[in-house]
């Protein structure tokens, strides 16, 4: 096909042609010049604008470690729970929805008030209740399914410490706040290794707002489980028997603390009153204060064991050695000491068994100011024990200078001289672990790495410990601790019966106390019971000798220490 | 110019251009292979990006879910409970002392 | 005496080289989404290929016309008649995105607009070509443009403001070359701006886009979103760009990333480097195109190159004027490069007729 009857293109066109085309030209120029602006000269403003939109950063809370019994059994906790808030836009809304939502949750009238007060002031976020329990969630579900309130209300993410074991080793474990922060036992004393270390996260995310890319900036540090050498069982039967006594005895509290002779590890510990760690908030101060490290008392009798260990290990007395014990009165300058009963000699070894005050001070003023003196410094008095826990005392032992011409016959037999719990049972552990003054331990391991902190000092003589563990075997067998006394096993203790200080004063009110371990030839454990103003009995042995034998018994069966048996008990097959 | 000469001159060119074109065009098609694979790794690179993500954000509430349960299982294994099924529910009673026999093997 | 000459290489190899281009960015900006929508990474990729393959064929079968059909009279009057049909079905299919555009037929959308463009070409190269035709006789001029502009006022209808403009400026350019007189042409400007501010000015939502056109930054969060959205992909490509694969704007911050901003994507993944030589090509190919028209040396089959390349990279350039924040934010893809079957069908068809005319330059030598 041949083209005819067309026109040819003139210069007219062509020209015309290349007036659109620079016209083209000059656009494409200036797209060009755009692009340069946008992509070099701007460059840095659009990424920061695209980072603005797609790069978040977002802190890490780390987890709050676990707390573990020596076994592995959680005794705290954290979990991840709800927090309920109200976004108050609308305070009649919001009132409406706050009237629905108080059925579904527990609060105080108090709360209730408050938060009421708070919508009406038209604050813009009000928490309704943090840390939701999971019922309180799962009731609430349809509220905010609501989809007039789906923008009102909302949940704010937060870990939440939970004690499964509510009372259990209270004292040890501790409690936290609202915020997590520890506020008293291991929670306190080891926050920073529990609480970990919070982290810093750049995640990259599309417009869903769904993450694609995520790098960290701040690595976030898990909290640290710890695992305490307290053992569950031993703590629980230990806190029952102790409370049912305190109650018979309608006594002021108590404190029981169990060790492992050998190492010094803490099997139980617990003061009476407990508490629930989970309110710890509503608790009374003075309840969650640690006994067992802080009780300041005098030791009386049970300190007679100190002062038999520095005789006989001085050497100034042999335990047959017989004192004139002045039948039940011995003056002393302006002062008396009186026996419970009265004797008329007494043997060393007797001295301690039935607890004669005055013997007792006979063998200090023997012994001598000084060398006592070292004695119970030796025996950690005075010092703290530097067991892992917080509040501990250190008791009160006055220097030799301020002692008077009477001290040592008073703190011969437990007085002017002021112990705690711990303290005495790890003087008493001197004897049950062979001489060694050792640091009471209570973590076992701190996220799988064993605990080495520890510390073992030799004090004592071997000779001297037979000795003296014979005798506090026969204030068992038959001195004043008889109410000790398990058939077919061998208890070594040492009751004690001291006056209590009220205004300055001593008073009829008592702290009575019975320190002891077994079995006696080869002790496992030692053990320190003090009950606090007892009112229906007060001498140790009639209140705290009793519990140290409940308790032992069911050491031994948990422990598979058997008592050597009778006969009709053993069966041979 | 006269025809014959355009038609030399043309027929040249094409020559040059014939032996060039399809050379180009597997060229043009590696080129394309290639940035076409450099680009699907990077795409997937993104698209495994959200599945770890997903992943890791599941990890995080099974982990969450464990500890739920972890407390819920400590709950029921609290002493006091189980002392109560033992002694109230089930009706056991702590040995007596004379209950206790040891066992010898001869 | 015809003889042929083989079509323009050059313009095949540009043609080529986007058509490549286009699909690596359909992958790119599609792949992350398509898994998610279709769970087919490749779904659009596969499509666009399609589509590439049909448009392949019928440029290459248009090529190689042996008689330019689409000079006839009553071929183009035929497709003129198709195209006004089209545009009135659209009408009739339903609403999608706000609009009228598609005409669903065995299970596949077509856009009539698409082929609306090449029609009017076709249809303003024969009217202006013809050798009694004369440009500068208004009333006659009128009348032949009534088809035009009832496609242009179906199209408005639609509403499609990306191809009335386009078919808009095309008309324009064809009568500007043809040698209509300035004055005529200052006339209907001064006619049509007034006249455009008016439409605009009436309905609200036209003018909150020329003002969100005009402001992108406090309209971000309602209509000037994608715009800003766009700018800021554009932006961050800096010069080397973030590497292909690697925009995160795709990933649902910009709307539309495979289609109208496609050209956003390249910026950012690319760079500078990237969508300077996009643009290269297209020029290559304007100049080419103009070159073809040269040479094929009569007034109609100049008009009608001349027509459709400047429309293809009249497209081209809005499209990219758009994504770069000149323009108000218009609806209308980028030609071998975006998303979407009747345009890349349409753009391959207008280089097949383009190829078809380069084939035949010879015959026109020889003519003289």
């Amino acid at each position: 096909m041949t083209i005819k009857g067309t026109l040819k293109i003139n210069k007219s066109e062509r020209n015309r042609t290349f007036i659109v085309f620079t016209f083209f030209g000059i656009w494409m120029l200036i797209i060009v010049v755009f692009l340069i602006k946008l992509q070099v000269f701007n460059y840095e403003k659009y990424t920061a604008r695209i980072k603005a939109q797609s790069n978040r950063i977002f802190k890490l809370h780390p987890k709050r470690g676990t707390i573990y019994d020596v076994h592995g059994e959680i005794l705290a906790i954290s979990v991840k729970t709800k927090s309920l808030f109200l976004s108050n836009k609308n305070k009649d809304q919001s009132l409406a929805l706050f009237k629905q939502l108080k059925k579904k949750i527990s609060l105080t009238y108090k709360k209730q008030r408050d938060i009421f007060k708070r919508i009406k002031k038209g604050r813009n976020f009000i928490w309704i209740k943090r840390k939701l329990s999971e019922r309180e969630f799962l009731r609430l579900s349809k509220i905010k399914k609501n989809k007039d309130y789906k923008s009102v209300i909302d949940y704010i993410e937060e870990y939440k410490r939970v004690y499964p074991q509510r009372q259990l080793a209270s004292h040890i474990v501790g409690g936290v706040g609202i915020d997590e922060q520890g506020l008293s036992g291991i929670e306190y004393e080891l926050n920073s290794d529990i609480i970990g270390k919070g982290g810093k996260v750049e995640v990259l995310t599309d417009a869903k707002h769904r993450v694609f890319d995520l790098k960290y900036i701040d690595k976030p540090i898990p909290g640290k489980d710890i695992y305490l050498t307290i053992d569950n069982s031993v703590q629980y039967f230990v806190e029952k028997e102790l409370s049912r006594v305190v109650k018979t005895q309608n006594a002021k509290g108590g404190t029981v603390i169990v060790m492992n002779s050998e190492t010094g590890t803490i099997l139980a510990m617990a003061s009476y009153p407990f508490f629930n760690p989970e309110r710890i908030s509503k608790t009374n101060k003075n309840v969650i204060k640690n006994k067992a490290i802080s009780f300041r008392y005098d030791p009386g009798s049970t300190f007679k064991v100190i002062l038999a260990a520095s005789a006989l290990e001085n050497d100034i007395c042999y335990p047959q050695q017989v004192f004139n014990c002045y039948n039940g009165v011995y003056k002393i300058r302006d002062r008396t000491i009186y026996d419970v009963h009265p004797y008329a000699k007494l043997s060393f070894e007797d001295i301690i068994i039935y607890s004669s005050n005055i013997g007792a001070a006979l063998i200090g003023q023997k012994i001598g100011k000084r060398k006592y003196y070292n004695s119970i410094k030796e025996f950690g008095f005075g010092a703290k024990s530097g067991i892992k826990l917080p509040g501990e005392e250190k008791g009160t032992l006055h220097p030799l200078k301020k002692w008077s011409s009477v001290s040592i016959a008073y703190l011969s037999h437990g007085y002017e001289v002021i112990v705690t719990p711990i303290q005495m049972i790890r003087s008493f552990n001197v004897i049950a672990s062979g001489g060694y003054l050792i640091k009471p331990v209570i973590i076992d391991r701190i996220s799988g790495i064993q605990n080495i902190d520890k510390e073992k000092v030799k004090i004592m003589d071997r000779s001297t410990l037979q000795r003296i563990s014979s005798i506090m075997t026969d204030v068992v067998n038959i001195g004043t601790g008889k109410k000790t006394k398990i058939a077919g096993i061998d208890i070594a203790g040492k009751t004690g019966t001291a006056k209590k200080v009220k205004g300055k004063k001593y008073r009829k009110i008592y702290v009575s106390s019975f320190g002891g371990f077994f079995p006696a030839k080869n002790p496992k454990i030692t053990m320190f019971v003090v009950i606090d103003e007892p009112k229906n009995q007060f001498y140790g042995g009639d209140v705290a000798a009793p519990l140290f034998k409940s308790i032992a018994e069911k050491l031994l069966i948990y422990l598979r220490i058997f008592p050597e048996l009778d006969e009709k008990n053993e069966v041979r097959i | 110019m006269n025809i014959r000469e355009w038609d030399k001159k043309i027929s040249k060119k094409e020559k040059n251009r014939k032996s060039f074109g399809p050379v180009f065009v597997v060229y043009i098609l590696l080129a394309f292979i290639i940035l076409f694979t450099y680009s699907s790794l990077n795409l997937k690179n993104i698209d495994y990006g959200y599945k770890m993500q997903e992943l890791i954000s599941k990890t995080k509430v099974l982990n969450e879910e464990i500890d739920k349960l972890k407390a819920v299982r400590a709950n029921l294994l609290n002493l006091d409970r189980v002392e109560k099924i033992v002694t109230q529910k089930l009706r056991y009673q702590h040995p007596k002392p004379e209950q206790f026999i040891k066992v010898f093997e001869e | 005496m015809v003889r042929k000459s083989g079509a323009d290489k050059v313009l095949i190899l540009s043609v080529l080289l986007m058509l490549l281009f286009g699909l690596l960015m359909v992958y790119s900006s599609t792949m992350i989404l398509a898994k998610e929508k279709y769970g087919d990474s490749l779904f659009f990729f596969k499509k666009q290929i399609i589509f590439l393959v049909i448009g392949l064929f019928l440029m290459t079968f248009i090529a190689l016309f042996k008689y330019p059909i689409y000079l006839n009279k009553n071929v183009v009057i035929f497709i003129m008649v198709f195209v006004v049909a089209g545009l009135i079905m659209v009408f009739l299919t339903g609403k999608i995105n706000n609009s009228y555009r598609w005409i669903r037929f065995a299970g596949i959308s077509i856009q009539p607009s698409e082929f609306a463009k090449i029609a009017v070409v076709l249809y303003m190269s024969l009217i202006l070509g013809k050798h009694n035709s004369d440009v500068n006789n208004l009333r006659k001029l009128f009348v032949l443009l009534l088809p035009v502009l009832a496609i242009e006022l179906l199209i408005l209808k639609e509403p499609d403001y990306g191809s009335f403009f386009l078919i808009l400026l095309i008309v324009f350019i064809l009568l500007f070359v043809s040698g209509i007189k300035l004055k005529y042409l200052f006339a209907s400007f001064l006619v049509l701006v007034p006249f455009s501010a008016i439409i605009i000015m009436l309905n609200p939502e036209r003018l909150t886009r020329v003002l969100a056109f005009l402001n992108p930054e406090k309209y971000y969060n309602t209509i000037g979103y994608q715009a800003a959205q766009s700018i800021y992909a554009v932006g961050s490509g800096g010069i080397f760009g973030q590497g292909l694969g690697n925009s995160t704007q795709k990933l649902y911050f910009l709307p539309y990333a495979y289609t109208d901003f496609i050209f956003s994507i390249i910026s950012e993944e690319i760079g500078f480097i990237g969508a300077f030589a996009l643009i290269v090509l297209f020029a290559i190919f304007l100049i080419r195109g103009i070159a073809i028209a040269k040479f094929s040396g009569n007034k109609h089959t100049y008009l009608l190159v001349i027509g459709l390349t400047f429309m293809i990279v009249a497209q081209a350039l809005i499209n990219i004027s758009v994504t770069i924040g000149i323009f108000p934010t218009k609806g209308i893809p980028l030609p071998f490069i975006s998303i979407g079957g009747s345009s890349l069908v349409a753009t391959l068809l207008i280089c097949g007729i383009i190829l078809n005319v380069s084939r035949h330059r010879k015959m026109v030598l020889i003519n003289e």
